[in-house]
């Protein structure tokens, strides 16, 4: 194995430096823009739109209904035996071992992987539906936070997985592994820092359209 | 900061002016493009400012607004990006960029770059192109120092079986 040279590692940062030129800063072209959206008074300058809400430290029971509902409802409409629920702590159930439509005799195997990989981003859609859904509302879960984490290194494990060769499964897992990210680690830095994030990840989950995107992952039974 | 929340427009133009090149350097790396770092760097000064009463000052400012601008700038490549077919245009960036190095070593290390994993790429960007410190980086994305320091880590790793054993050679 080759060990790590410091020098080479400072010469990639060098040489992707010398590759692209970067224009010198129009900070007075940019500057009128923002001045004419400054607040002009303390009261301005406070809070932004993001609502503040205390944060709650268990899921009300009509919340557990709901993510059991969206869950069982899209798995009997499609037939699907492979779900992932939360436990009352937050954290997934083992998932129940999934079933895919085995590839067709002499198809590549990497259907497969990708079939599988786009069945396990189609599991995430309950997660992503209540980030979706506290992330509208401007307040962070603390559960939620868990439940984020804990699917964290499975995105990840999938984005290192052939599975992810696809490039359109590829920047599915790429984009949920930063709003997984970004969610899972909102517990460090407080609660008004944490609501205004998912302020920011509200946006992002709209702007990306992530949420139509993961549900159009699930695999199609025969 | 104070005198920002008091309503003294002098005082947010200090701020500004205090870090709107950093923030504009790294949002032309991440996008790529002038305009689209400009956008980028205007609404997260923009977001930063209108929001400057829930900052508990726990932090640098710079910190603080770096976590926003690069919120910001990665929402901005991804939707950015792929509607523009960012692959197809990369040629014409980096020609109007006028590279220094002879244009294979320079493209090779674009796409190389380019190919990362977004939040690989970031850390890479801020840390070994922009020189960011790893403490800044962690803030920036919500991440322990160390999670930080392994991501850059994979970043170059994956940079080095990409380009093989030397990104000079131009084969």
């Amino acid at each position: 194995m080759m060990k790590k040279n410091p020098e080479r590692e400072d010469e990639l940062g060098r040489l992707y430096k010398a590759s692209q030129e970067v224009p010198s800063t129009p900070a007075a072209e940019m500057w009128p823009a923002i001045e004419a959206k400054l607040p002009t008074t303390s009261a301005e300058a406070g809070p932004s739109t993001v609502v503040s809400l205390p944060v709650r430290r268990s899921w009300p029971a009509w919340k557990w209904a709901a993510a059991a509902g969206v869950v069982l409802a899209i798995g009997v409409g499609i037939g699907r035996t492979s779900v992932v629920l939360p436990t009352e702590d937050g954290g997934p159930l083992t998932p129940v071992a999934a079933v895919d439509p085995p590839p067709p005799a002499g198809e590549p195997s990497l259907r497969a992987f990708t079939a599988h990989t786009r069945g396990r981003i189609a599991d995430l859609e309950p997660l992503l539906t209540m980030i979706a859904a506290d992330a509208g509302g401007g307040r962070y879960d603390p559960q939620l936070g868990d439940w984020a984490k804990s699917q964290l290194n499975r995105t990840r494990l999938a984005l290192d997985s052939p599975g992810a060769s696809d490039p359109t499964v590829r920047h599915v897992l790429e984009d949920l592994e930063l709003i997984l990210m970004q969610v899972a680690t909102l517990g460090d830095i407080g609660e008004a820092r944490a609501n205004q994030e998912m302020g920011l990840i509200a946006q992002a989950l709209e702007e990306q359209g992530l949420l139509d995107r993961v549900r159009a992952m699930r695999v199609r039974g025969p | 900061m104070r005198r920002a929340l008091e309503g003294d427009q002098d005082a947010y133009r200090e701020l500004y002016d205090g870090n709107v090149d950093r923030v504009f350097r790294l949002g032309y790396r991440m996008l790529g493009d002038e305009e689209a770092a400009k956008e980028a760097t205007q609404k997260s000064f923009i977001r930063a400012f209108q929001s400057l009463g829930q900052f508990r000052g726990d932090s640098a400012f710079s910190t603080w607004l770096h976590r926003v601008a690069v919120s910001v700038m990665l929402n901005e490549r991804r939707v950015t990006a792929r509607q523009n077919a960012r692959e197809a245009e990369f040629d014409d960036v980096l020609m109007a960029g006028r590279p220094r190095l002879e244009p294979d070593v320079g493209v090779r290390i674009q796409r190389a770059v380019d190919g990362l994993g977004e939040i690989y790429r970031t850390v890479f960007l801020m840390h070994d192109v922009e020189g960011f410190k790893h403490e800044e980086i962690a803030e920036a994305l919500g991440v322990a120092v160390g999670t930080c320091k392994a991501r850059l880590s994979r970043a170059r790793a994956q940079l080095r079986q990409v380009l093989d054993v030397d990104p000079r050679k131009a084969i």
